[in-house]
């Protein structure tokens, strides 16, 4: 069974229209990881003291071999705001922690939804995606 | 069996804990190989009796990377780890492993590496760490 990973990060339900930070679900094989600071889809991080990024592999580029260019190379980032400065690894383990605490559930986890009010960890104040694109 | 990720900070300095010099998580599936010896991210190996490499799938480039900035595409992301005790990397490998196997059901899946700002560390002979982060830029 795939586990998914949730993210909304909209002011409300009228605002979950695009992909800046409307619902967005990834699969969990897809995670290539997290790193501290703001990153883009070109993999470059920007210093940052309450935000990290988690990579994943691009929804919205394909395998095929079609008309290549750099931009092959991105990756999608999911940016996490959090409220205390430079401290994000409570956050970071809080997240590996939802994945592996529920063996027996649908596989639908919710990281942090602004709308619910649900998140994994009460440090999280916000969630924005940055998506890869073939163009 | 849980989906493991091994994390790391590689500054000792809280402040500091903003890029990826700071915290970074990795999925233990990323990992390609461990060798003993400090690499480049164009895996290019140079010896050292200090220190050993964790080779891993980058995390900000694509895998499908076939891209116009092809050498990027083609490296790695690294772990360099280095030991208090020379020639010491097999230990290392064995607890690691041993970690990263585990079934404990009290386990929670996160395995820290080492984490500087916190002063703590999975093996007590870890010295220090470095990441080597690629982007696609």
């Amino acid at each position: 069974m795939e586990t998914y990973l949730y993210f909304r990060g909209v002011a409300n339900l009228a605002a979950d229209d695009d992909g800046t930070a409307g619902s967005l679900l990834m699969p969990l094989s897809k995670l290539k990881g997290m790193c501290m600071g703001t990153g883009a889809i070109t993999g470059t991080i920007t210093e940052d003291e309450d935000a990290f990024t988690l990579f994943f592999e691009p929804a919205g580029i394909g395998a095929g071999d079609g008309d290549v260019d750099a931009g092959d190379n991105d990756v999608d980032a999911v940016i996490i705001a959090i409220t205390t400065d430079n401290e994000p690894q409570p956050v970071m383990q809080a997240i590996v922690e939802a994945i592996n605490s529920h063996p027996n559930s649908d596989g639908f986890i919710t990281i942090y939804d602004s709308v619910a009010g649900v998140t994994v960890h009460s440090d999280i104040e916000g969630v924005t995606t940055a998506r890869a694109s073939n163009d | 069996m849980k989906t493991k990720f091994l994390h790391l900070c590689s500054t000792a300095t809280k402040g500091a804990n903003d890029d990826a010099a700071g915290s970074v998580v990795y999925p233990v599936s990323s990992i390609r190989s461990i060798g003993m010896g400090s690499m480049a991210v164009t895996g290019v190996i140079s010896a050292s009796e200090t220190v050993y490499h964790i080779a891993l799938d980058p995390m900000s480039i694509s895998k499908g990377a076939g891209g116009a900035a092809a050498v990027l595409g083609d490296n790695v992301d690294v772990i360099n780890v280095t030991m208090t005790t020379a020639n010491n990397a097999k230990a290392h490998m064995q607890e690691l492993v041993q970690k990263m196997n585990s079934g404990r059901p009290t386990e929670s899946g996160w395995i820290n590496l080492y984490d500087g700002v916190n002063a703590t560390q999975l093996i007590a002979d870890i010295a220090s760490v470095a990441n080597l982060h690629n982007d696609n830029s």
